[in-house]
């Protein structure tokens, strides 16, 4: 016959500690609701949540830039768009100086209008948001554009011809701006010029002249109006960006749950059966621990 | 020619021989909680029987000897697993605080580093915000911080095994002068033809000890035992102990000298062997990766910040301090600039240019660090630490199984059960018992025979 080992006392307590662990980590899971909650307890999954959480903290950072690049491209957009606003409504004012039956007075009068308008599309070219001009280029302390007599349109571009990208997804940037002289002065195009010879030919009573004007103020116009296009394209592309990341932020979420979250129903079905199987051992230690022979002699 | 005599003579042996039974027993109930105690058996024989010229003349019992049961095989198995377990055990106290270091939280070099390419892309869309461009300076700061503070509490973490070995040498060599003075009492007894059992419990129990401190050999000889290292330098030859000497390497960590040579790199075993493994096979890995992840990371970053300009147009300088040798990288790693107009957040010197962010952003998707992403290489070290931990919890709970297993086979063989050691109680009284009812008897018979043809 096999002798057994007459103490059992090591067993039992081996036993009693494998429960308790079972039971101290099915309490932990339930308390801090992460099946993984140091990289032992699953090494692979520990290494991935780095990447998810790299992942996930880019993308909130990416919708705050979205917001941020928003704003921004939102308050050029509706800025170009007063310049074509005001721009439409100097034609107008030039189609009826053209017209023969205007006195000279009633050009000059007209050529004040013009000026008015001259001076707020001056403005608008100067718009700042959030303490930077925004058609500066990357000059957005500059103030773009400056009356300076030397020059034929009389004001001088002093921003540069730069444009600035901007970070808003992994391996995804935007233009952020035109340069202002793209959209106010480029060659063949140039708006301050076409105002400042409209001007001069309404004071001098010069119909050719203020056609001239006209049919560049119109050309200038039409460029300010395609210079726009962009910013609205761009401004549509964001909303496809933010619903990307959106629903990379989910799968990020969703990820990290499957990587590391405990599941509660597992964790409490497995501290029941850790529970039972410590009180078991106990009661069948407390119970066959005090036999012996001696129990039955004299 | 049988007498009354003689069978009073066998039954005196008969009763002597019991009584020294009972004594076992006795003993063997007394040490039944006593660590390391084999149970004894007494061997009785049966008396040579005389041959008297007629007819052969039995003689009685007498006691051969007193027995420890031991198995000298299992006992070396346990001695194995047990330097095997104690070295995963220590393994795992010593790698587990170090693996907290690499815990998904806040405060981690991997939170630190996605906070510092958040804070550069948070700057993109307004580089000449103040605000932002600090916050860019101080999550670089922070970032520094955590690989220097991870750096240095993995140093500390090797110091922390290098005491526990210099500790755990010292118990060593207190250990083998007592087996060695064990050694020379149990030869001694064995001379002498006494019994050595109580000895070679207490041998056994010291042997276990040191088992759980270092690698041990063990060769028994007729000249006593000897113990070795797994190289085969000696810790006890008989009576003789040989001590391990501690002393420091050039790089300040503890070796281990056996009569001047080092062998620290032969010690597997034991808490010795577990804290070696961790401190050289686990911990310094961990450091030189974090070395390599602060080297490149310092010059990818600061060569991608000098191709831009800073907030004065002045081209870019370095962002991080520069480093010269991998070795002791992170420990040292740091901001060169605190002045956030210093950030080389333009390409084109101009104001609102942030180009050169995007250089720097696009380095979180670099393969910049040893062919891999610095987020790739950091997941690395994680899976590493986790790995170390998790291999040698296995390795130790398996451990604990084989050597519970193994303990139980000690007891089956050499436990003392309360049950037997009863019975033979009542077995050994009964014969005592009934030898002295012949003494009574022969005592009877004597009477008789003296009184024959009185009346």
């Amino acid at each position: 016959m096999i002798r057994l080992n007459p103490d059992n006392t090591g067993n039992m307590l081996t036993q009693l500690t494998q429960v308790k662990a079972q039971e101290d980590d099915a309490l932990l899971q339930l308390s801090s609701g992460r099946r993984v909650n140091k990289p032992s307890d699953d090494p692979a999954a520990s290494a991935t949540m780095v990447g998810v959480r790299a992942r996930s903290s880019a993308d909130d950072q990416y919708l705050q830039n979205i917001s941020t690049v928003r704003a921004t491209l939102s308050t050029a957009d509706s800025t170009l768009n007063s310049v074509v606003l005001a721009l439409q409504h100097g034609l107008s004012i030039a189609v009826e100086g053209a017209n023969g039956t205007q006195s000279p007075s009633g050009r000059s009068a007209m050529a004040d209008d013009i000026e008015g308008v001259r001076d707020q599309i001056l403005s608008l070219a100067n718009t700042s948001f959030a303490g930077s001009f925004l058609f500066a280029g990357t000059a957005i302390n500059e103030k773009p554009f400056v009356a300076d007599a030397t020059s034929p349109s009389g004001f001088a571009y002093a921003g540069n011809s730069n444009r600035n990208s901007v970070q808003i997804g992994e391996n995804r940037s935007l233009d952020m701006n035109t340069p202002g002289d793209q959209i106010f002065s480029s060659p063949g195009a140039d708006l301050f010029g076409a105002l400042g010879d409209l001007i001069q030919s309404l004071r001098a009573n010069d119909v050719g002249g203020i056609e001239a004007a006209t049919g560049d103020l119109r050309t200038a116009l039409d460029h300010v109006t395609a210079a726009r296009v962009p910013y609205g394209n761009t401004l549509a592309q964001l909303d496809n960006d933010e619903s990307f990341l959106r629903s990379d932020q989910l799968q990020m979420t969703t990820k990290e749950n499957d990587l590391i979250s405990s599941d509660p129903l597992a964790a409490i079905s497995a501290l029941r059966n850790a529970q039972f199987a410590r009180e078991a051992t106990l009661s069948a230690f407390g119970q066959t621990s005090n036999l012996s022979l001696l129990d039955y002699l004299k | 020619m049988s007498s009354l005599f003689g069978s009073l003579s066998i039954s005196l042996r008969a009763l002597l021989a019991q009584q020294a039974a009972v004594e076992t027993t006795t003993d063997n109930i007394a040490n039944m909680n006593t660590p390391g105690y084999s149970r004894r058996r007494v061997v009785l024989e049966e008396d040579e029987p005389v041959f008297n010229g007629s007819y052969t003349e039995p003689r009685g019992v007498h006691l051969e000897k007193i027995e420890s049961i031991r198995d000298r095989v299992l006992q070396l198995r346990i001695l194995d697993e047990t330097q095997q377990q104690s070295a995963s055990n220590s393994l795992v106290n010593a790698m587990e605080p170090v693996e907290q270091y690499f815990t998904d939280g806040d405060g981690t070099i991997g939170a630190e580093l996605n906070n510092f390419f958040n804070a550069l892309s948070a700057l993109s869309p307004d580089p000449s915000n103040t605000g932002l461009r600090t916050g860019v300076l101080t999550a670089a700061g922070n970032l520094t911080n955590a690989v220097q503070t991870t750096a240095n509490n993995l140093v500390d973490a090797q110091q922390q095994a290098d005491r526990g070995i210099t500790q755990a040498v010292t118990q060593v060599n207190q250990l083998t002068q007592q087996i060695a003075a064990l050694n020379q009492n149990i030869s001694a007894k064995i001379k002498l033809g006494q019994d050595s059992g109580a000895l070679e419990d207490q041998r056994d129990v010291v042997i276990r000890q040191l088992a759980g401190l270092v690698d041990v050999s063990v060769m028994d000889d007729t000249e006593g035992l000897t113990l070795s290292t797994s190289n085969g330098s000696p810790l006890v030859v008989g009576g003789k102990a040989f001590t391990l000497d501690p002393q420091l390497d050039a790089s300040g960590k503890v070796a281990i000298y056996s009569q001047g040579s080092d062998i620290t790199s032969t010690l597997k075993y034991g808490q010795i062997g577990g804290l070696l493994d961790a401190r050289d096979n686990h911990i310094a890995p961990l450091l030189s990766q974090l070395d390599t992840f602060a080297k490149s990371f310092t010059d990818a970053m600061n060569t991608a910040h000098a191709a831009g300009f800073d907030s004065n147009g002045d081209a870019g300088g370095d962002l991080f301090q520069p480093i010269a040798a991998t070795q002791g990288a992170a420990a040292s790693m740091g901001l060169a600039i605190q002045d956030p107009s210093l950030l080389a957040a333009s390409s084109d010197g101009a104001a609102g240019d942030s180009r050169n962010l995007a250089g720097l952003i696009a380095l979180q998707n670099g393969a910049i660090i040893d062919g891999s992403t610095p987020g790739n290489y950091y997941a690395g070290i994680v899976f590493q630490a986790g790995t170390s931990v998790a291999n040698a919890k296995a390795a130790s709970d398996s451990g604990d199984l084989m050597l519970q297993q193994l303990d139980n086979q000690r007891g089956a063989i050499s436990g003392v059960s309360l049950d037997e050691e009863t019975a033979n109680l009542i077995r050994f009284q009964r014969a005592y018992e009934a030898a002295a009812r012949v003494v009574s008897v022969i005592s009877d018979l004597t009477e008789q025979a003296i009184n024959l043809g009185r009346n």
